[in-house]
């Protein structure tokens, strides 16, 4: 979040240190709305959510003792959960790259050498998926990934390309994934997009003019200016694919489930309090891998400058 | 400037945008497909045009409620997240540092990082503490937290680029601050209040993992409706309700923008 201080563009010359305090909103008691809004509608659910998961299922034998920690221990220890805890992490990474690589080339495309901007008509291309709602594109992807749709043979092509054995594409990892990084590269295009627009032009006319080639220029000069675009749009691409629900609902099946899948399944199948575990584990995860990110590309980031 | 190179250049990236905006759009194209298919399976292969599932869908009284669910969340949703959302962009663009820093941040990316269908599950589980009965409430408050995070980027966005040179000159001028905040302030920001609502209100309406488990079965927005039809069967008729929606939202999203002469997509 880079907010400059709007004080600064003050003509006041005859102070030294330019007071704040008479701006509209100086005070920052505008975020009193928010808080009060978020700790009645996330933080006091969080808490609530994680009581819950210390306690044995209603459903279960009363007569069993019930230790506040048997959830997350069944959780980590029984195949189907942690099956599913893997997995996430392995779909949300393959996710991440993927998308990154796609809204890459989109807005590469859209942005690089062009002298006028593009029509707002490719922009609102790109949206068009957000805005219609995650339903209408999971129907999508199930016709094309049903048994002789293009999205099988598409799929299938690849695999006899790699070796792999052919067969269906519905109901697996594969689908869920390829749907996950559907539901992801909007958003990625949307934090990369602004970054990449802003490079100036002249820098790549000066890179051309010094006799480097297009391709050359854009992967020297035009890809380190965006260097922030990317690492925002990647910590974005995380979090998305880590709490991506509607798609691997519908692509994955049953047998093939995700953290918010699994959640979904453990309600439907009574199992209130397995399901505040999984969820209390799935916050702890995305945050946690939020913040590692985060360290870790600062720390690139420093060694680089 | 012709030099070497732009040839490959240009295949390049004819190429990199053919891919890109085919997966993208690709999964729309079997749903606008089946829509008009008159097979009565989903999917299936081409048997001849028909309206009649657009018809069964117009007709159908839990789609047509369900519409009216989502139009009252979404209002309701919308109405709370830009109060939530200007008066924190207030704060995020001119209130003290930690604001501008930490505080901004967590709460900008906080309801990203959360997933949406835990908090949905969160909120039933706190209601269930004090034994309430949500209702529209719950919808309300969940989708409002939820996308208050887009109105502050939007409007914090536009009040930074404003800046507050007219503000200084109104009061230096002897206007109130209120009078400033209402005739000055505020009205300067209406395009981008403007855009993001919209955007709020379309982000709203097309939600399920937030609604999932907050919906009581009288409750239901209409993506929950048609998520729990498709859970069951697969018809040509959810095609069409699909269809609809989008395209009365995108229809919506591009009026608003010729109506009140704001970019909705930056």
């Amino acid at each position: 979040m880079e907010v400059a201080s709007s004080a600064r563009s003050l003509p006041l010359p005859l102070l030294k240190k330019r007071p704040r305090s008479y701006l509209i909103g100086a005070s920052g008691l505008g975020l009193l709305p928010a808080v009060l809004a978020f700790g009645i509608a996330v933080l006091w659910p969080a808490i609530a959510i994680f009581q819950r998961s210390l306690e044995a299922n209603p459903l279960a034998d009363p007569s069993l003792v019930h230790r506040p920690w048997d959830n997350y221990a069944k959780l980590f220890s029984e195949p189907l959960y942690l099956d599913a805890m893997i997995r996430t992490l392995r779909v949300s990474v393959i996710c991440t790259v993927a998308s990154i690589l796609i809204s890459l080339a989109i807005v590469v495309g859209l942005t690089a050498y062009r002298r006028k901007e593009v029509s707002s008509i490719w922009i609102f291309a790109l949206i068009a998926p957000i805005l219609s709602g995650p339903i209408i594109i999971a129907l999508g992807w199930i016709g094309l990934f049903v048994n002789d749709g293009i999205g099988f043979m598409v799929v299938n092509a690849v695999r006899a390309l790699f070796g792999f054995p052919e067969g269906r594409v519905l109901d697996t990892e594969v689908a869920m994934t390829i749907g996950t990084i559907h539901f992801v590269v909007p958003f990625a295009v949307l934090t990369l997009y602004p970054v990449a627009r802003a490079v100036p032009r002249e820098l790549l006319d000066v890179s051309l003019t010094l006799g480097v080639r297009p391709v050359a220029t854009l992967w020297r000069v035009f890809l380190p200016m965006c260097r922030s675009g990317l690492i925002a749009a990647s910590i974005i691409a995380l979090a998305m694919a880590l709490s991506a629900f509607v798609n691997a609902q519908f692509l994955g099946g049953e047998r093939n489930l995700v953290l918010t899948t699994l959640v979904s399944q453990l309600i439907n199948t009574f199992n209130p309090t397995m399901a505040a575990a999984a969820s209390a584990v799935l916050v702890v995860l995305g945050l946690a891998l939020v913040a590692a990110y985060g360290r870790i590309l600062a720390r690139l980031e420093a060694r680089r400058t | 400037m012709r030099q070497r190179g732009w040839t490959s250049w240009r295949i390049l990236r004819a190429l990199s945008l053919f891919i890109g905006y085919g997966f993208v759009l690709g999964p729309v194209l079997p749903v606008v497909y089946n829509a008009f298919n008159a097979s009565p399976i989903f999917p299936a292969p081409f048997e001849g045009l028909t309206l009649e599932w657009f018809r069964s869908v117009v007709t159908s009284e839990q789609y047509m409620s369900g519409a009216i669910v989502s139009i009252e969340v979404g209002i309701g949703a919308t109405a709370l997240a830009l109060v939530i959302g200007v008066c924190a962009a207030f704060a995020v663009v001119r209130g003290p540092a930690w604001i501008r820093g930490g505080a901004a941040t967590s709460l900008l990316m906080g309801p990203i990082v959360i997933p949406q269908i835990v908090i949905g599950l969160a909120i039933l589980e706190a209601a269930s503490q004090l034994s309430f009965r949500l209702g529209l409430a719950g919808l309300i408050i969940a989708h409002a937290v939820f996308v208050s995070p887009f109105i502050i980027r939007v409007v914090a966005g536009a009040l930074e680029v404003q800046g507050s040179n007219l503000e200084s000159a109104a009061m230096v001028l002897g206007s109130r601050r209120t009078a400033v905040l209402f005739t000055l302030t505020l009205p300067m920001l209406r395009p981008a209040i403007v855009a993001s609502a919209v955007f709020a209100f379309t982000l709203s309406f097309v939600n399920v993992p937030l609604s999932l488990f907050l919906s009581p079965s009288n409750l239901r927005p209409l993506p929950i409706v048609i998520y729990q039809e498709m859970i069951n069967t697969r018809t040509p008729v959810l095609a069409a309700v699909s269809i609809l929606l989008a395209f009365v939202l995108l229809l919506a999203t591009g009026l608003a923008e010729k109506v009140f002469r704001v970019r909705i997509l930056q």
